[in-house]
């Protein structure tokens, strides 16, 4: 019994965590950080809403006891690829120290078994490029949201399905990556399509869900994702023994890295800056998700958001530090960095062409609450707050619910017990 | 009718709460299922249950029951009988089945009531069903937003169209920051039915002295410091006209103004 999925109705939504129940004591960390209360302890044991998960991972990095594990591809699976190609993360490098060289990085790779790596950030400044184009010439209801986040995509087609529209319709730099390997690489070497592998390495299980079940299309262009500190293990021992013999010589001369696209208000920094807006960190996002429901951002044209705070650098399945992480990225784009020459009329073409166009649009995927018509929902919800009226309201958590206003919920739904609250029955606590 | 009355028609004994006897009902619930009690069971009601736990119990305390009678001879085991001891409940035990017990019921009415489907028809027939109250003070602009995102989260939760909800959270939005910026206070009031829903903020302050003027596209009255903030660009009343079915705007200068916007749910652009 290693990774029991906890929960046995069939969801149409593929999420890359899940509960180890044998792990799991019951601690209630995941369920009161979860950012859309998508958590509830029965039993004794954390058990997810499928609809509700966004897949921020919040609830992997708070677990004391590492019960709420990835579930990920994987390299072995690899293998059954002639021609191997990694696309790490533009994070991965400012995990290390700002002194290893980033050849030395994609070296490593190569003794992992890759037979290329490639880097996303050339592909992520010209993405930028093209959505400064079409912000610019966009005439619609305003502020555009970023794609680019895709926890934040997931949590507008769940709690926001009225700002879905909002969400620009231009690809993620790493799904563009992919298919264009994938569309040059098998002529290239003269390889049969079926033989190339292509593996990303995530920052967060957002990104490997977005690689399993896309939002914006039917296949990701990727084979498989695994997350970042799996490989960073792998790596690092390699990325040691390489640094010691290590010459700057050696570096080919095609050797390209940009450094850039690691952190927040990347996007929104060129886009017009007066009008852009950045913001990460699940609570501030809502709040500014709130605001533009409420259309009370009326001076903003472009909202970049992310999950995590300061953005990727900040993903659940990294190893350092965030801020150590931004520290890293400053110093070695600043050695060894060199920001791509962009050709703006090249990207006007390809625009024209679709060539950033997501596949298909995002959908809403509004919850349903109370699965019933509007009346019975509209009596549900006046008992909801007769209930909760009369619960402690001290939010204690021992019930399963993170508040005693989800614990009024989930009683009117019929999800729950009343005998449940533990202050309200007077019962002695559980042993 | 006294639950006295009941317990004699039910030859039923008594578990606890003997000094409430005396209490008056109002209606009987016969069910098993308690999201049903709590969802459709009305205050000052007695429940009728086969479902001999706490949880019945604190289901009846939560949906302002004044009573229990547990069917079938059935008795709680646990901690029932303190519990409604606690919140001044009167639990019964008959030993007559379900259907047995509903029968011999009497309404206050002379007939028969304690009929799962007849309670539950009659609460069909309330015009409102959900009406909620909040407030707002003026000059606190730290809060400005609080009572549209409620509002706009609770219609969400319940499943209305989002284009809908949409229209509701802007022209909540923009009363309450006018309340904010213009009024001293102003309660603000939510009635819910499926087809419309209504806000209405009445608020205590200044009053305005020329509605159709204030209906005007850029016309404000607002401070510097607000518009530094965003607001007071007089789009706030042309707005709300342009996402509401209907707009009623009474003003008494001097003491305040009273906002009374409908939405009708089916009519999702305007």
């Amino acid at each position: 019994m290693g990774e029991v999925n906890s929960d046995h109705v069939a969801s149409p939504y593929y999420h890359a965590h899940r509960i180890d129940l044998e792990k799991c004591r019951g601690h209630m960390a995941c369920m009161r950080h979860c950012p859309t209360q998508a958590i509830r302890v029965r039993q004794g044991k954390a058990v997810i809403n499928n609809e509700l998960c966004i897949d921020c991972g919040t609830c992997l990095s708070v677990c004391p006891e590492g019960a709420v594990r990835p579930i990920s591809d994987p390299v072995a699976q690899l293998s059954r690829f002639r021609y191997k190609v990694v696309v790490p993360t533009a994070v991965l490098y400012s995990q290390f120290d700002p002194s290893i060289h980033p050849y030395i990085i994609h070296r490593a790779f190569h003794k992992l078994g890759f037979d290329m790596v490639v880097d996303v950030t050339p592909m992520s400044a010209v993405v930028a490029a093209a959505l400064i184009e079409y912000v610019k010439s966009y005439r619609g209801r305003l502020p555009l949201i970023s794609c680019y986040c895709p926890s934040i995509v997931r949590l507008v087609q769940v709690k926001y399905p009225d700002l879905v529209e909002l969400l620009v319709p231009i690809d993620v730099p790493r799904e563009i990556t992919a298919r264009e390997i994938r569309r040059s690489l098998p002529a290239r070497l003269n390889i049969s399509p079926e033989d190339l592998g292509i593996m990303y390495v995530a920052t967060c299980p957002a990104k490997i869900v977005s690689i399993r079940q896309p939002a914006e299309k039917a296949t990701s262009w990727f084979d498989g994702a695994v997350p970042l500190r799996e490989v960073y293990s792998a790596l690092l021992p390699h990325v040691i023994a390489i640094k010691q013999e290590f010459d700057a010589a050696q570096v080919p001369p095609d050797f390209h890295f940009d450094g850039n696209w690691v952190l927040e208000a990347s996007l929104a920094r060129d886009v017009r800056t007066e009008r852009g807006l950045t913001v990460s960190g699940l609570d501030h996002v809502r709040n500014i998700l709130d605001d533009i429901e409420n259309s009370r951002l009326r001076n903003v044209d472009f909202v970049e958001a992310h999950a995590h705070m300061l953005g990727c650098v900040g993903g659940p399945f990294n190893v350092e530090n965030p801020y150590v992480a931004r520290s890293n990225n400053f110093k070695r784009g600043y050695d060894y960095g060199d920001p791509v020459t962009l050709n703006q009329a090249d990207i006007e073409t390809k625009m024209e062409n679709g060539f950033f166009s997501i596949e298909h649009p995002v959908l809403p995927r509004p919850t349903k609450y109370f699965d019933t018509d509007l009346e019975t929902s509209i009596k549900r919800m006046k008992e909801r707050d007769r209930v909760h009226d009369k619960l402690p309201q001290i939010d204690c958590g021992c019930c399963g619910a993170p508040t005693c206003l989800a614990f009024a919920e989930d009683l009117v739904r019929g999800d729950a017990d009343l005998t449940e609250c533990l202050p309200l029955s007077s019962r002695p606590l559980a042993p | 009718m006294e639950i006295r009355t009941i317990m004699e028609s039910l030859g039923a004994q008594i578990l606890a709460g003997e000094e409430q006897l005396n209490a008056e009902i109002e209606h009987v619930y016969a069910s098993d299922l308690m999201s049903d009690v709590l969802a459709f069971g009305k205050p000052n009601s007695i429940l009728l249950t086969g479902l001999a736990t706490q949880q019945a119990v604190i289901s009846s305390h939560m949906a302002e029951f004044k009573g229990v009678v547990f069917v079938r001879g059935k008795r709680p085991k646990d901690s029932s009988e303190r519990f409604a001891k606690e919140h001044q409940l009167v639990l019964l035990a008959t030993p007559l089945d379900m259907f047995e017990a509903c029968l011999r019921v009497k309404s206050p009415h002379g007939e028969s009531t304690a009929h799962p489907a007849a309670a539950d028809k009659e609460s069909r027939s309330v015009g409102i069903l959900l009406c909620k109250e909040f407030s707002v003070e003026g000059g606190d602009f730290s809060k400005g937003g609080l009572v549209s995102t409620e509002v706009k989260s609770l219609l969400k939760t319940i499943g209305f169209d989002s284009r809908v909800v949409r229209r509701v959270a802007i022209c909540t939005y923009e009363g309450e920051m006018n309340v904010i910026m213009h009024a001293l206070r102003a309660r603000i009031r939510l009635a819910v039915t499926p087809s419309v829903i209504e806000v209405v903020i009445d608020d205590e302050g200044k009053g305005i002295p020329d509605v159709d003027l204030a209906m005007q596209q850029g016309f404000t009255t607002a401070t510097e410091e607000m518009r530094a903030m965003g607001f007071g660009s007089g789009m706030g009343l042309p707005n709300i006209k342009n996402n509401t079915d209907d707009l009623k705007i009474t003003s008494d200068v001097g003491k305040g103004t009273t906002l009374s916007m409908k939405f009708l749910t089916d009519r999702w652009e305007k």
